[in-house]
């Protein structure tokens, strides 16, 4: 029954989707308002069926109603309540559908929140209720999760155990969708700004906000994924380059892209039709993404066929794909007349190279992601492209990203004056020289890693002293207190400051990244109850395996405890857990975690010092200690006897990706708030030669 | 409509050059070939010194695991010929007789040395049809 009022509503939404995607478009061509309103509450009509369908999902499957086929293929009864009820995103017809509920939810508050623009909003919605179409007859048809099951199985396979392994599953991929999905918003504006030809007014400025909310969450998403696998697939790694993660990363990197061409694009009014071609092409790299990833065709270009939605969306990525194409080619130089950079050394072409990057990372990236499918297509020989080449070309172009970084905000719009640079340039590059001799100094060793953190010192200096350059001008010109004055600057120009906070968010994730890709130790050992092993620098003792049932699985525990220069720093438990009607063990790491653990410690009262005493050794007092236990020769008559195969990883500084990650968050949700409205500033007072650079920037 | 400066062309043929350069080197340097036993076989002396991804099933009773040296030697096979392969490291707790698995490393003409031992995982977003049967190829799902 559950099913059938399931399918129902998708089948509803369907029907309503499409035709509020034709009333939408008609009344764009026709500029009628009425329709245009009949074409609006139809977006709210689908978002409420296919709310509807998701909330019918939901109870089936946590009434284990295994008539329904989603909740036989992945719903089981021993499954937890919690992984029962993210299951839903867990594979691949109810994630569709939790695309197609998040679409429908976007599509609502684009039109709640967006009251202008009243010639282009029709086109933007019926494009918005075309995709719509799409998703929801995938939903109807060919992946339809609630198609009946007979005769009833008495339970179901229950979810894929990797996926039912932490807690953090409920958060990141819906994070990571909403990303995915949003980019559907600033697409939709773009190409409706295209259908409608004609010079722009302030389409971008509509777009910027709207991609702005899908990159931030793509941001959050793609670092809760990397912390995910760090947590629970345990090879001591949080990125390994493969196609699930690169699809995530390609229309981030465009979306990125896409936010700093836009500053040219309004400063300058250059670079309009590359601008709006890198939102379309963020939308295409998003369903590009969904496709790879959901329809099999990485694992083998023949295992895709046996499904029939493979094929569906590649045929819709074909169709989205030449649409936006041919509007861009057709349509694109409407969009005003193009100026042309003049190539002297200012703040455009710092941005025109950060684009140039940017796309030159995401084209090896896709290239290195697709490369094997294509060679699979064209000489059917099966190869895989390694992380080596990721790394390989990845790597110089991110120095050369990070440089940029550094210098972008120092050059000024239009022509730069050597005088500024040098008083703006040459400090910083100091203090990163210094730091690289100071790290030199204790012993720091690594020409990767030093590079990088010189630089990202360089970086740093750079961003902070922009920032107290504003707050002087600011206090000059108003004679505020210094507080108040940075306060009231933050205020009237969040996009700004939230974009410098997005770059120092990066900053920490960069030297996360460096610092553990170069400095990681690794080292395993067979250890019999009591017997220790050596490793950097901390002791490791094995002190006996646990087994110990839980209602969905046995979790096989090994003891550990942890001491450096004689401090106990915890014990640990890493796990092999044996799930039922599954052969093969799935391996669960215990971490500590820096520098959250040490931030923990100073809440339950202990004292951090002895936590920090490493840095005065000239030792990094940031390391994660990772355990795995590889294997175990289970005595089970005495298992707490049984010796254990256990594998330590001591990863610096991963900790700080995790904080980066989350001021990224910070910096893109301070660049959504609305600018605090200016106040008057007496004339006497006012500069308003730097008030015009500096705040409206 | 000016014309870009003769710079900025520059610029961006410098780096569409570079990248060319470190798209070619990185995928000369790390392309692996996937293939089996058999089809290592039949490449003769073509594959001594290779580079391969090496995928097949474990046979039973041909494991033997050096805890002190950390390696496994085993004997790998494929419907139509069979491959010994030594790996480094103490292999993963889901490695067993009778399964399916990859391994990366270097052919030497009688050995397969293995620097990686990867245990074979069906994928997982295979949309499941009715009717179909996934190939026996011993996976973990």
């Amino acid at each position: 029954m559950t099913g059938l009022l399931g399918h129902l509503a998708v089948l509803l939404a369907l029907i309503l989707a499409i035709t509020g995607a034709v009333l939408s478009y008609r009344a764009g061509r026709q500029r009628d308002e009425r329709l245009a309103a009949i074409g609006r509450r139809c977006a709210v009509g689908v978002l409420v069926l296919v709310a509807a369908a998701v909330l019918l999902m939901e109870v089936a499957l946590v009434g284990h109603d295994f008539s329904v086929r989603y909740v036989a293929d992945e719903g089981s009864r021993e499954t937890p309540l919690y992984y029962t009820i993210i299951s839903l995103w867990g594979a691949l017809e109810g994630s569709i559908l939790f695309w197609g509920f998040l679409l429908s939810l976007y599509t609502v508050a684009f039109l709640r929140f967006t009251r202008r623009l009243d010639d282009l909003m029709p086109y933007a919605t019926a494009i918005l209720l075309g995709i719509s179409s799409f998703f929801l007859f995938v939903i109807a048809f060919p992946g339809d999760p609630f198609a009946p099951v007979r005769p009833v199985p008495a339970d179901g396979n229950g979810p894929n155990v990797l996926l039912q392994n932490n807690p953090m599953m409920g958060i990141h991929p819906p994070l990571l969708y909403l990303g995915y999905v949003g980019l559907a918003v600033p697409y939709a504006i773009a190409m409706a700004a295209l259908i409608r030809g004609g010079p722009e007014t302030d389409t971008l400025r509509l777009i910027r906000r709207w991609s702005l909310v899908p990159w931030t969450f793509l941001s959050l998403g793609i670092i809760g994924g990397m912390w995910w696998a760090y947590a629970v697939l345990g090879w001591g790694g949080y990125w390994s380059w493969d196609a699930v993660e690169n699809a995530s990363l390609m229309p981030w990197l465009v979306t990125t892209a896409f936010l700093h061409s836009l500053q040219v694009q309004e400063r300058r009014r250059m670079l309009k039709t590359w601008t709006i071609s890198l939102i379309i092409a963020a939308f295409l790299f998003s369903v590009l993404g969904t496709f790879l990833t959901r329809s099999g065709v990485i694992a083998s270009v023949h295992s895709f066929t046996q499904s029939s939605i493979g094929p569906i969306f590649l045929v819709f990525f074909a169709v989205v794909l030449v649409g936006s194409l041919g509007l861009v080619f057709a349509r694109g130089h409407e969009l005003g007349a193009p100026a042309a950079l003049d190539g002297t050394i200012c703040r455009e072409t710092a941005f025109l190279f950060n684009n140039l990057l940017l796309v030159a990372i995401t084209f090896t990236v896709l290239l290195g992601t697709i490369f094997p499918l294509i060679a699979e297509a064209l000489q059917g020989a099966q190869l895989s492209v390694g992380a080596p080449y990721f790394n390989h070309v990845a790597v110089p172009i991110g120095f050369a990203l990070l440089f940029l970084m550094g210098v972008g905000p120092a050059l000024p719009w239009g022509v730069a004056r050597l005088e500024d640079l040098q008083y703006r340039l040459l400090p910083a590059v100091a203090v990163g020289v210094a730091v690289v001799l100071m790290l030199l100094l204790i012993g720091v060793r690594g020409i990767g890693a030093l590079v990088t953190f010189g630089a990202a010192a360089f970086v740093l200096t750079v961003t902070l002293g922009r920032i107290l350059e504003d707050v002087r001008a600011r206090r000059r010109s108003t004679g505020e207190g210094p507080v108040a004055g940075a306060g009231h600057l933050f205020a009237a120009n969040p996009r700004r400051y939230g974009g410098y906070l997005v770059h120092l968010g990066v900053l920490l994730v960069v030297v996360g990244i460096a610092a553990s890709q170069v400095y990681q130790v690794r080292a395993d050992a067979l250890l019999k109850p009591g017997q220790s092993m050596l490793v950097d620098g901390y002791t490791i003792r094995y002190d006996g395996f646990r087994p110990q049932p839980q209602s969905n699985r046995m979790v096989l525990g090994a003891q550990v405890s942890a001491f450096r220069g004689g401090r106990m720093l915890g014990t640990f438990t890493p796990s092999l857990n044996v799930y039922p009607g599954q052969a093969e063990p799935v391996v669960t790491p215990a971490v500590r975690e820096e520098p959250f653990d040490l931030v923990a410690g100073l809440f339950s009262g202990r004292n951090p010092l002895p936590d920090l005493a490493p840095l005065f050794q000239g030792r990094n007092p940031f390391e994660d200690l990772y355990f795995v236990l590889q294997g175990v020769d289970a005595h089970m008559k005495h298992p707490a006897t049984s010796p254990a195969t256990i594998q330590v990883f001591v990863n610096p500084m991963v900790g700080f990706i995790w904080l980066g990650g989350i001021i990224i968050g910070l910096g893109g949700i301070t660049a959504l708030l609305p600018a605090a409205r200016r106040r008057r500033v007496p004339a006497e007072a006012a500069q308003p030669t730097l008030l015009a650079e500096e705040v409206t920037a | 409509m000016r014309r870009p400066a003769r710079s900025l062309i520059a610029g961006t043929l410098v780096i569409a050059v570079a990248l060319g350069f470190l798209v070619y080197q990185g995928l000369a340097s790390s392309l692996v070939y996937y293939i089996t036993p058999s089809e290592l076989l039949a490449r003769g002396v073509h594959a001594d010194g290779q580079h391969f991804r090496l995928g097949g099933q474990v046979v039973p009773g041909t494991v033997h695991i050096n805890r002190t040296m950390k390696t496994v030697r085993f004997l790998m096979r494929d419907p139509k010929g069979s491959i010994h392969v030594t790996s480094q490291g103490i292999p993963p707790p889901l490695f067993r007789a009778g399964m399916g698995v990859v391994v990366e490393g270097t052919w030497t003409g009688a050995l397969f040395r293995a620097t990686d031992l990867l245990v074979k995982h069906c994928s997982t977003y295979r949309a499941p049809e009715p009717g179909h049967v996934p190939p026996p190829d011993n996976c973990v799902t």
